[in-house]
C-alpha cells in the first residue's frame, strides 16, 4: 500500500474515530426500531440539548481527565450551582447572580483541587466528599422543594440568551456547547497550557523535570471543571426555569462516561475535547433511544454502563495494536 | 581564587523519612569539566541529581551555581540556570509528540492580539535541526509520538535537548542503561560532543569503565557518603573499582592488589 495512505489510516485509528462509527451505528438502530421518529424534529433537538446540558460539564471534565485527574462532585456542583442562581434572583438580578454563581463555582474547583494537592487526598475521595456536601447543601438553600426563576426574571434578556432559542428551535445551550468546546479544543492543541495538561497528564515527574509544575496544571484544570458544570447549569436553568434537589446528579457519572466513551483515558495524557463531544452525543442518543423504542426509562443507565465497559475494552485492543 | 566553580554543592544531606540517601555530600564540578559519578546501586546516585536539577530539596546544605547560592530550587530554576539532565528512565512523555516534548514547558509561541498560541512550525522546524545536532537520520515523521521511538533515539533526543538549550551543566543518569551497543557509542559520542562544546557534565554510572576514559575526574559515592575525589590522571579503573568493592580508601590503597579485596567482599 501507498506509504501515504497507510499514514492517513493510521491517523483515522483514534478512539473517536471508533466512537463516531458506534454512535452511526446506534442511530441507525434506533432510527430503524422508532419507525423514523428518531429524526424527527422534536426528538432532535431533544438529543441536542441533552447532549449539549452533559456536553458543557464533559468539556470541563475532559480537560482534567486528560491532567490525569477527574472530579466526582460535578454533578453535585452543577444542581448546587443551579438552586443558587435562582436563590440569588430573589435579592440580585440576573447578570450579578451569574457571575457570583460562577465565581463560587471557581471557587469550589479550587477547594476541590487545595484538598487533593495540599491536604493529599485522592481526587477519588477528595470529589466524593464534595458530591455529597454539596448535595447536602442544595437541601439546606431549597429546603428539599422545586425552585422556580422569578417571573419578572424570566423574560429578561440575559435569561433568554443563555437558554432560550436561536435558529430552526436550536436550543442555545447547544451554541454554548459548540463554543466552549471549540474554545477548550484550541486551547488544549494550540497553546502552552494546552500542551502542559497532555504532559502531566502523560506523566507528572516527566513533566516537573521539564520545569512544568503538574499540580498548578491541575489545579486549573479543577477550576475550569467546576465553572464549566456551573455554566451548563445556569444554561439549563434559564432554559426550564426551575431547579430541584435531584438536579444533576449521576452527571459526574454520565461525564465521565462521555469522555472515556470519547477516548479519553481514565489515567490521563491522553484524548481529545471532540471525543468528549461525540461520547457526550453518544449518551444522548441512547437515552432519548431508547425512549422512542418504549424501553423503561431506568434502563438508560444499565445501557451506559455496558457502552462505558465495552468502550474502554474497545479501545484496550485498538490501543494495543496501535502501539505497532 | 579565580572563577568560582560552575557548581558547588556544600554539606548536602536528604532524608526520606528515616532513611538517609545522602549523608553530608560536597562536591565542586569546574566549567567544561567531566566527571563521572560513581558508585554501586543504592550508593544515592540519582538522589543527588535530583538535588542538582530541583526535584528533590536537600533536607541540609547548600548549592551554588557560579558562586551564587541557590535558593528556592525548582527543575524550572535548574533549567533556567541552564542546569539540563537526562534522567533514568523518566523525561520524556510517551503520548506526545516529538515536538511537543522537546520544548515543553518552553514552547515557542507566536502572538495574535492578547492570545498566544504555540508556534507549531518553529517547533518542528526546530526539533528537525535538533534530530540532526543529535545524529538522528531514521525519524521520517517529525511528529510521531515518542512512544514509538527506540530506546537510543529517546535518549539522543534527551541529550540533544540539552545541546539546543545551551545547557552549561548536563547530567546524565546511567545513559546507556538498556541500549544497544551501537545506541550505547552513539550516547558516549555525544558526551564527547558535550565536552568539545565546553558543556560541563556528570555522568552518572555504576561501571567506571563507561565513563573512565571520556573524564577528567571521578567520584566515588557508597552509602549515601563520599568515598573519594580522583583524578583520572592519577588513578586507574582497577583501583577505583577496589575501593567500590571494599567501600573504603585504605592507606597506601594503591599498592593493595585488586584480588584479596574482591576475595575479602565475597
Amino acid at each position: 500500500m501507498n506509504e501515504n495512505v497507510k499514514k492517513q489510516l493510521f491517523r483515522l485509528r483514534k478512539p473517536e474515530t471508533g466512537t463516531v462509527v458506534a454512535l452511526l451505528v446506534l442511530v441507525a438502530v434506533f432510527y430503524i426500531m422508532s419507525r423514523g421518529l428518531f429524526f424527527s424534529p422534536v426528538n432532535l433537538r431533544s438529543v441536542i440539548r441533552v447532549a449539549a446540558q452533559v456536553g458543557i460539564v464533559t468539556v470541563g471534565q475532559g480537560l482534567l481527565m486528560i491532567a490525569g485527574e477527574f472530579d466526582l462532585s460535578v454533578g453535585s456542583v452543577y444542581g448546587f450551582a443551579g438552586v443558587l442562581f435562582i436563590a440569588f434572583q430573589s435579592s440580585l438580578n440576573p447578570g450579578l447572580s451569574v457571575v457570583l454563581v460562577l465565581a463560587l463555582m471557581v471557587a469550589i474547583g479550587f477547594l476541590n483541587a487545595f484538598f487533593v494537592f495540599k491536604l493529599k487526598i485522592p481526587s477519588l475521595i477528595a470529589t466524593l466528599g464534595g458530591l455529597f456536601t454539596y448535595r447536602g447543601l442544595i437541601y439546606l438553600v431549597t429546603g428539599g422543594f422545586g425552585t422556580h426563576i422569578p417571573e419578572q426574571n424570566r423574560a429578561s434578556a440575559l435569561i433568554r440568551l443563555l437558554g432560550g432559542e436561536t435558529l430552526g428551535g436550536v436550543n442555545n445551550i447547544f451554541i454554548w456547547y459548540l463554543l466552549f468546546a471549540v474554545i477548550c479544543t484550541v486551547i488544549l492543541a494550540r497553546t502552552r497550557f494546552g500542551n502542559r495538561v497532555y504532559a502531566v497528564g502523560d506523566d507528572p515527574l516527566s513533566a516537573f523535570s521539564r520545569g512544568v509544575s503538574p499540580i498548578r496544571v491541575k489545579w486549573v484544570c479543577f477550576m475550569i471543571c467546576s465553572f464549566m458544570a456551573g455554566l451548563s447549569a445556569i444554561a439549563t436553568v434559564c432554559n426550564s426555569g426551575t431547579a430541584y434537589p435531584t438536579l444533576g446528579s449521576e452527571l459526574e457519572l454520565q461525564s465521565i462516561a462521555s469522555c472515556v466513551v470519547g477516548g479519553i483515558a481514565l489515567s490521563g495524557g491522553v484524548g481529545t475535547i471532540w471525543g468528549a463531544a461525540v461520547g457526550a452525543f453518544f449518551l444522548s442518543t441512547i437515552q432519548s433511544g431508547l425512549i422512542l423504542v418504549g424501553a423503561p426509562p431506568y434502563w438508560f443507565i444499565t445501557f451506559v454502563g455496558v457502552v462505558l465497559i465495552a468502550a474502554v475494552a474497545v479501545n484496550r485492543v485498538l490501543s494495543e495494536r496501535r502501539r505497532y | 581564587m579565580s572563577e568560582p566553580p560552575l557548581v558547588r554543592m556544600v554539606n548536602i544531606s536528604k532524608s526520606f523519612g528515616r532513611v538517609a540517601a545522602l549523608k553530608d555530600i560536597s562536591l565542586e564540578i569546574r566549567a567544561g569539566e567531566v566527571v563521572g559519578l560513581v558508585g554501586d546501586n543504592g550508593a544515592g546516585k540519582s538522589t543527588l541529581i535530583r538535588i542538582l536539577t530541583g526535584i528533590h530539596t536537600p533536607s541540609q546544605g547548600e548549592v551554588y551555581f557560579e558562586g551564587r547560592k541557590i535558593d528556592a530550587f525548582s527543575p524550572h530554576r535548574a533549567l533556567e540556570l541552564g542546569i539540563e539532565s537526562v534522567h533514568q528512565g523518566f523525561g520524556l512523555l510517551r503520548s506526545l509528540s516529538i515536538p511537543r516534548n522537546i520544548f515543553l514547558g518552553e514552547e515557542p509561541v507566536r502572538r495574535f492580539g492578547p492570545f498566544k498560541f504555540l508556534d507549531l512550525k518553529a517547533m518542528e522546524d526546530e526539533s528537525r535541526k535538533l534530530l540532526h545536532v543529535a545524529g538522528i537520520r531514521t525519524i521520517q515523521d517529525i511528529n510521531s509520538i515518542v512512544g514509538m521511538l527506540s530506546g537510543g533515539q529517546q535518549q539522543a533526543i534527551k541529550i540533544g535537548r540539552t545541546i539546543y538549550f545551551r545547557a552549561k551543566l548536563v547530567i546524565l543518569d546511567e545513559p546507556i542503561t538498556g541500549l544497544s551497543i551501537r545506541e550505547s557509542d552513539h550516547v558516549i559520542e555525544m558526551v564527547e560532543e558535550l565536552k568539545s562544546r565546553g558543556i560541563a557534565v556528570i555522568y552518572i554510572t555504576h561501571r567506571i569503565d563507561q565513563i573512565f576514559g571520556h573524564c577528567n575526574r571521578i567520584v566515588i559515592l557508597e552509602d549515601g557518603k563520599q568515598l573519594g575525589d580522583f583524578f583520572r590522571e592519577k588513578t586507574s579503573i582497577r583501583e577505583l573499582e577496589d575501593i567500590i568493592r571494599r567501600g573504603e580508601v585504605s592507606n597506601g590503597f594503591t599498592q593493595q592488589g585488586g584480588v584479596g579485596a574482591q576475595t575479602q567482599r565475597a
